[in-house]
């Protein structure tokens, strides 16, 4: 009976905080883990060169209009979607995710959309809907006339918590 | 044990495999790789990069972050896209490059104390990570005051494990020691200090803090298992010390539900048995037979039931039961036969092939939806071993790879195609600017704007107020001129005077509208030559753009087509060498699957002997007895 207890007590205490070490130290997996990373790198490098190729080809400088969604909000808004309007034409509609809006409040800012708009003046309007203070059915909106030229256009909406009015609000950011 | 109903939860297998292999601090610290302080994104493509990372799309988060630094897009975050880029690559798997990225941004002068800080700790788990515990230990005990809150209790952790793996336990339960009480770290904390306490011999203090967390009030399915844990940790050494009521007391508090169910049954039928209740014992170790015999603790229990019944004298049933439990063993190690020829012939490596491979979120999730096949029935339990779970992790990835290499030389077509529609274009519209352009150079227009100009200077010099007239105004004159012509040619008979004086006051009147207005008329004409100069600077300006398209297009348009035939060459190479790769890897997981499954064929070999052998014991008995 002993030899059991001590087995399982061996299983049971006995925290393996050096297991990745010791498999990192297997020289074949060593090997197969270098060539996996030196794999991604390349993978990667490629990518980015195509990514940018990408954009290139399909929004070029002079007609590229992108639109960025930021959050610095919690006690006063939940974001659920946003449908966004350019020159009256609607040009998305998006429905978000938990894991979507947990990635927003760590301040990641989503490219919600990226188009292509001839130089001169337009207007972009956007609404976001979701839960308000005390958790009420809550709409946004907001519009901006800007001019494009020859350079991209980034514009980046900011939903604020008010802490003053205890509301949310929209603010925009034009980048460039 | 509360008596909790016994159901069968499908456990995250991210769970599972913390309480598996003991992992908890080393995978709790992965999850949380993502609190970096972000929400002072200043700049929204490094807030897009952090948005992809935040959601676990590593790949995708790393391309935007370097496309992004290659545009000069990150401004005001280089430093922080840099550390950023480590954690990325660490998150990654890419531990080379996370720890070249580190060491990048430590060599940096300009290096602030809290980027400083962060990279040194980064680099210290990555070190620690790998093995290289001296080296993570310098890494660690060089940061400084400037790290973040959030991170300081991880660094604590790893600081700790480092010391407690070189057997400073003072040092580490120190340090443990500034914890903060409230947090998940803390009771990861906590739980490594009970245990380096109770190796280093202060088994009263690590029981103490062991307890607190098989005692606590535990809000998520981690913090439960991790107090399951506790409490079947304190069972079994006290089981060791010989104290079966004290084991007692911690095994009964651990989930019927929960992972380590199995382990605390047969460690309370092992307590009940050293108290010498063995009908006790049998109550749980014959709930334990009831369960998946693939389990360890269960395949213990069928060796148990027949010591405990050969203990109450029941010579007879220990007999059967040793005999059932024989074979079991065997038509176990069958099984396992089977699942290794399975996996030698490729069924395992099929089946997780069948997974969707094209999702770069993480791969832990896929592994429930694995068919129940034989090669598959023992995954769950070859995840515990680390090596098994990096591999699977790398052939995930380079499978992900592969899918993506496949989609990219399908873009290039569509590249090549978005190329040619723009020189088709571009040669389509070029003859009809240059003609437009054409009329401009002939200088009419500029010449016509000269006059113009000419006329502006001499209407001012002149005052000519007459000048200024608009289309209306100018048939009003041209009327007031012929009529003024008819009365100037009228016989004296017509009497015209009255007609005469009228077409005075007119044209006065006029002469009045055109004298109080000439300011305003003056300014609008200058300014519609203003307006003018600006058409004709942009047409000139359109025009520049155009002859130096003219001249760079053919170039531009070649440079695509050598990228675009450099991509295809690149695509071809790394699909070859990711499709090697993911061979090699396959046979990695089968070589380590098997090994798995042959250690677990070892341990049944070991039971069989034991069951064969308590058999013979109680044939010897009965034959001392007669």
């Amino acid at each position: 009976m002993k030899k059991f207890i001590t087995a399982a007590v061996v299983l049971v205490l006995g925290i393996s905080l050096y297991s990745f070490a010791q498999a990192a130290k297997n020289s074949e997996f060593k090997s197969l883990d270098s060539r996996v990373q030196n794999l991604k790198h390349e993978v990667l490098q490629l990518n980015q060169e195509l990514f940018t190729l990408e954009e290139e080809l399909l929004f070029p400088a002079n007609t590229q209009v992108a639109v960025f969604l930021s959050l610095d909000v919690g006690k006063f808004f939940k974001l659920d979607s946003v449908q966004l309007k350019i020159d009256k034409k609607v040009v998305t509609n998006y429905l978000y995710t938990k894991r979507e809006i947990e990635s927003l409040e760590k301040g990641g800012v989503q490219r919600l959309y990226v188009g292509n708009f001839r130089s001169g003046k337009h207007e972009l309007v956007a609404f976001v809907r979701g839960k308000g203070p005390k958790g009420r059915d809550y709409r946004l909106g907001t519009n901006i006339n800007f001019t494009k030229k020859a350079d991209p256009k980034y514009i980046e909406l900011r939903i604020l918590d008010v802490q003053g009015k205890k509301q949310p609000k929209f603010d925009v950011k034009v980048w460039q | 044990m509360t008596s909790r109903l016994i159901i069968k939860v499908r456990m995250p297998i991210k769970i599972l495999i913390i309480l598996l292999t003991g992992m908890t601090v080393v995978t709790g610290a992965q999850a949380k790789d993502n609190d970096h302080e972000w929400r002072l994104t200043k700049d929204p493509f490094y807030g897009d990069a952090l948005y992809y990372y935040s959601n676990q799309q590593y790949f995708s988060a790393i391309t935007r972050l370097l496309a992004g630094r290659r545009m000069g897009r990150l401004g005001a975050h280089k430093e922080e896209a840099e550390l950023l880029l480590g954690g990325m690559y660490l998150s990654y798997g890419m531990h080379n490059k996370a720890t070249k990225t580190f060491d990048r941004l430590l060599n940096k002068e300009t290096v602030t104390p809290k980027i400083r800080d962060r990279a040194l700790f980064y680099l210290g788990k990555i070190r620690y990570q790998r093995g290289y515990t001296d080296k993570a230990e310098v890494s660690l005990q060089s940061v400084g005051k400037a790290l973040p809150a959030n991170l300081q209790e991880e660094h604590a952790v790893l600081l700790a494990n480092i010391l407690m793996s070189k057997g400073e336990y003072k040092k580490a339960v120190k340090i443990l020691k500034n914890i903060d009480n409230e947090t998940a770290w803390s009771i990861y904390g906590k739980y490594n200090m009970g245990i380096a306490l109770i190796r280093l011999g202060q088994q009263k203090r690590g029981i103490a803090l062991l307890a607190s967390i098989g005692d606590m009030k535990a809000k998520t399915e981690e913090m439960r298992s991790l107090r399951d844990k506790a409490n079947t940790a304190l069972g079994y050494n006290f089981l060791k010390e010989n104290k079966p009521d004290e084991a007692l007391s911690f095994l009964s508090d651990v989930r019927l539900d929960g992972l380590l169910a199995n382990k605390a049954l047969l460690g309370t039928g092992w307590a009940y048995s050293s108290r010498k209740e063995y009908k006790k014992a049998l109550v749980y170790w014959t709930e334990l037979q009831k369960r998946d015999v693939i389990d360890s603790a269960v395949q213990e229990s069928l060796l148990a039931v027949p010591y405990s019944l050969a203990s109450l004298g029941a010579s007879e049933q220990a007999k059967k039961h040793y005999r059932e439990a024989i074979a079991i063993y065997e038509a176990e190690q069958q099984r396992l036969n089977y699942s290794m020829q399975a996996i030698r012939s490729g069924k395992l490596i099929k089946n997780i092939r069948e997974l969707d491979a094209s999702n770069e979120k993480g791969w832990f999730y896929a592994l429930n939806k694995l068919p129940k096949s034989s090669e598959s029935r023992y995954l769950v339990n070859l995840m515990s071993g680390h090596a098994f779970q990096e591999a699977l992790k790398n052939y995930r990835d380079v499978r992900f790879l592969q899918q993506h290499l496949k989609k990219q030389e399908k873009d290039l077509s569509a590249y090549n195609w978005m190329v040619a529609a723009r020189k088709e274009g571009y040669e389509s519209r070029l003859p009809y600017l240059l003609r437009n352009f054409r009329k401009l150079e002939s200088g009419s227009i500029q010449n016509r704007r000269n006059v113009l100009a000419k006329e502006i200077k001499r209407i001012e010099k002149t005052k000519d107020i007459w000048a200024l007239v608009n289309e209306k105004e100018h048939k009003l004159i041209g009327k007031i001129n012929a009529l003024n012509n008819k009365i100037k040619h009228a016989s004296k008979a017509d009497n015209v005077d009255d007609l005469k004086n009228k077409m005075r006051i007119l044209k006065g009147a006029l002469a009045w509208r055109l004298e109080t207005q000439y300011v305003k008329r003056l300014w609008s004409a200058k300014a519609a030559l203003k307006e003018l100069d600006k058409v004709i600077a942009d047409s000139n300006r359109a025009k520049s753009v155009v002859v130096k398209a003219k001249k760079q297009a053919p170039a531009s348009f070649d440079g695509y087509y050598s990228r675009l035939r450099r991509y295809k060459q690149a695509i071809g190479q790394l699909r070859a060498r990711s499709s090697t790769l993911a061979n090699a890897q396959a046979r990695y997981i089968e070589k380590l699957a098997i090994r798995g499954l042959q250690q677990q064929q070892q341990r049944l070999g070991t039971y069989l002997t034991q069951a064969r052998f308590g058999i013979v014991q109680i044939l010897d008995k009965d034959i001392q007895a007669k």
